[in-house]
């Protein structure tokens, strides 16, 4: 047996394809997401989900259908059982639905997409998401994401956010610990160049927000993998994207000048209010200077980190945690270095 | 009991012949069960004299299958031959191949399957694994290939033999290739051709029956050629495939051919 098949050597990023999809739309603060397939799918990730967003403070409970599809359905379709848990949905009054695929779904060839067409009281998204079509955890994700940039294109706008320019934080990891502190981290950001989040796209907003992502004027990409999602996002053409959440010390830096060169804003006093910043969190964890640690893959951030507190990179060192994904922005590095002192 | 399979591209005539050798089989005393693989639930109509048969699939949908009976799905036909048919879903949606592996579970779980010869009759051009669940399971332990000279039909014939040829290597799997069956379009040199294609896979040609006006005759008076022209030349050679395939004992692992030789096999036999 091929060991490259086994768990053990599987990334976690790729699980089931139906999870990534179900925790963007999940996040939906309106909306009801529909499992098309059978029952246990949709039960095992609600466990999945509850169980993380036990860490939440304030975590909303998604509201989770599943038509339940059983041998009866996979021998003369699911497209009626799908048509009768839509109704359901419907009666819930939500802001939108999601329809979402799986594996036995899309094996005998559900034509979901018609059977979500016949709703027009509510709108409708269908995520194809099943597995054994490939991809993993984060297909599931980004497949859900260009669902829901596709019914952005066919909401009316809402009124734009007071800062004016408006800035679209994309594809949150909504499973993530700490998720909401990194998207503060990047408010607090913006807010240096009097700028704010406009939307996040998805995370906690209702369906109708969705209308501001055509009239965005900077995305933010939680990642740089997620650029070829954005690519077919319905915005104006050359809107201007970052393609990563801030990273380190320069990187926070880095992610100002960038944006105001995006939205063509002077970014210098915001970055010296940064370096300020950073100065000042630098002397709080001054008593870090000279230990010996070791980061385990050496990543350039947190090498810059260490180095610049005066700490001693080796492999002789005592190990530190290193989260993965890495922490955001300024203060995420001062959440790390609480944890780094605590490892000493 | 003997519990053979006849296989082939759709509309190639496996119906029509299963229908005649389980009437043959009959007619000689034997007690038959005809099962009809295939979502457009014909495969009994000459046997039933076209009385309408409900499906083991539709009576499923509508009950439930706890709620299904063998006397539902069970109808008694020409000289005593029992049919069934396991019928599918509307085309363009659902898995048929699942439909079969239910209809068999139901079958079984009900006893039905029991008589000196069962005659399964199965679409050939989907060779999913629902399709091949009959020769997978332990069902279909003889299958017999119905094939026309028609490139497409040996095509298909084919890839049955494939499947056939994957499952034996398994060793819990009994089913075996019996022959081929050819029903003759009236080709040239047709008997010749498929004649070679059994023995390049190794098997053999079981009978040859020739297109003869009777069977369209007897299938517009819904009945089988051994009830409509029980005299006919064409009833014989049905009666005689029914003795064939009850002393066959020349089962094979088939070697399935790749698609260059056989198509440089039906180019030796056809007349440019």
């Amino acid at each position: 047996m091929s060991s490259s098949h086994s768990p053990s050597n599987t990334p976690s990023s790729d699980g089931c394809t139906l999870a990534g999809a179900l925790s963007v739309a999940t996040a939906v603060a309106d909306g009801v997401t529909l499992v098309h397939g059978p029952a246990g799918c949709a039960h095992h990730h609600v466990s999945l989900l509850l169980t993380t967003l036990l860490d939440t403070p304030g975590a909303r409970l998604p509201t989770l259908l599943s038509d339940d599809l059983g041998e009866r359905e996979v021998i003369f379709g699911g497209e009626a059982a799908l048509d009768e848990a839509l109704d359901e949905a419907v009666a819930l009054s939500p802001g939108s639905i999601a329809v979402i695929q799986t594996c036995v779904a899309d094996a005998i060839g559900d034509d979901c997409a018609a059977v979500a067409s016949r709703i027009r009281s509510v709108p409708v998204v269908v995520v194809k998401s099943g597995g054994f079509l490939g991809g993993g955890f984060h297909e599931g994700e980004r497949e859900a994401l260009r669902a829901y940039a596709g019914l952005a294109a066919r909401l009316p706008a809402p009124p734009e956010p007071d800062e004016g320019a408006v800035i679209a934080l994309v594809g949150e990891k909504n499973l993530e610990y700490g998720a909401d502190r990194h998207a503060d981290e990047l408010g607090r950001l913006l807010g240096r160049l009097d700028l704010g989040i406009g939307l996040r796209f998805v995370r906690g907003v209702p369906t109708a927000s969705f209308g501001l992502l055509p009239r965005a004027d900077l995305l933010v990409l939680r990642e740089p993998s997620l650029g070829a999602v954005a690519d077919r996002f319905p915005v104006r053409p050359r809107t201007p994207r970052v393609d990563g959440f801030p990273v380190g010390l320069s990187g926070t830096l880095g992610f100002l000048g960038a944006v105001g060169q995006a939205l063509d804003r002077d970014a210098t006093a915001a970055r010296e209010a940064e370096i300020e910043h950073q100065e000042t969190l630098l002397a709080r964890f001054g008593g870090l200077s000279g230990a010996r640690i070791r980061l385990p893959g050496s990543p350039p951030w947190a090498v810059e980190l260490a180095e610049t507190l005066g700490m001693k990179v080796d492999g002789a060192g005592v190990p530190v945690p290193l989260p993965d994904p890495a922490p955001v922005g300024t203060d995420g590095l001062a959440r790390l270095l609480v944890r780094w002192r605590r490892a000493l | 009991m003997k519990q053979i399979a006849l296989y082939g591209k759709g509309g190639i005539g496996k119906s029509t012949t299963s229908a005649n050798l389980s009437a043959a089989l009959g007619e000689s005393g034997r007690s038959v069960l005809q099962v009809g693989c295939d979502p457009k639930h014909d495969s009994t109509r000459m046997l039933m004299h076209g009385e309408p048969m409900p499906t083991v699939l539709d009576l499923v949908r509508e009950r439930g299958a706890p709620n299904v009976a063998l006397e539902d799905v069970v109808r008694t036909g020409y000289a005593g031959v029992r049919c069934v048919e396991a019928g599918g879903p509307e085309p363009g949606i659902g898995c048929a191949g699942r439909g079969i592996i239910a209809t068999f579970q139901l079958l079984e779980a009900r006893g039905a399957l029991e008589a000196d010869v069962i005659v399964y009759d199965v679409l050939g051009d989907v060779v999913c694994g629902g399709f091949a669940m009959p020769m997978r399971e332990g069902y279909a332990e003889e299958v017999y290939l119905v094939s026309s000279g028609e490139l497409m039909s040996l095509y298909a014939a084919n890839n049955i033999a494939k499947a056939i040829a994957r499952l034996a290597e398994r060793g819990r799997c009994r089913c075996r290739l019996a022959g081929v069956i050819l029903n003759a379009k009236g080709m040239e040199r047709e008997e010749g051709l498929v004649g070679a294609f059994a023995a390049a896979i190794n098997s053999h040609l079981v009978a040859a029956i020739p297109r003869d006006r009777s069977v369209q005759l007897a299938e517009l008076h819904r009945q089988t050629v051994i009830e409509y022209a029980p005299d006919s030349d064409q009833a014989e050679v049905y009666r005689r495939l029914a003795a064939d395939v009850l002393r066959n004992d020349d089962l094979s692992i088939p070697r399935p051919l790749s698609q260059d030789v056989l198509e440089s096999l039906a180019f030796e036999y056809t007349e440019l």
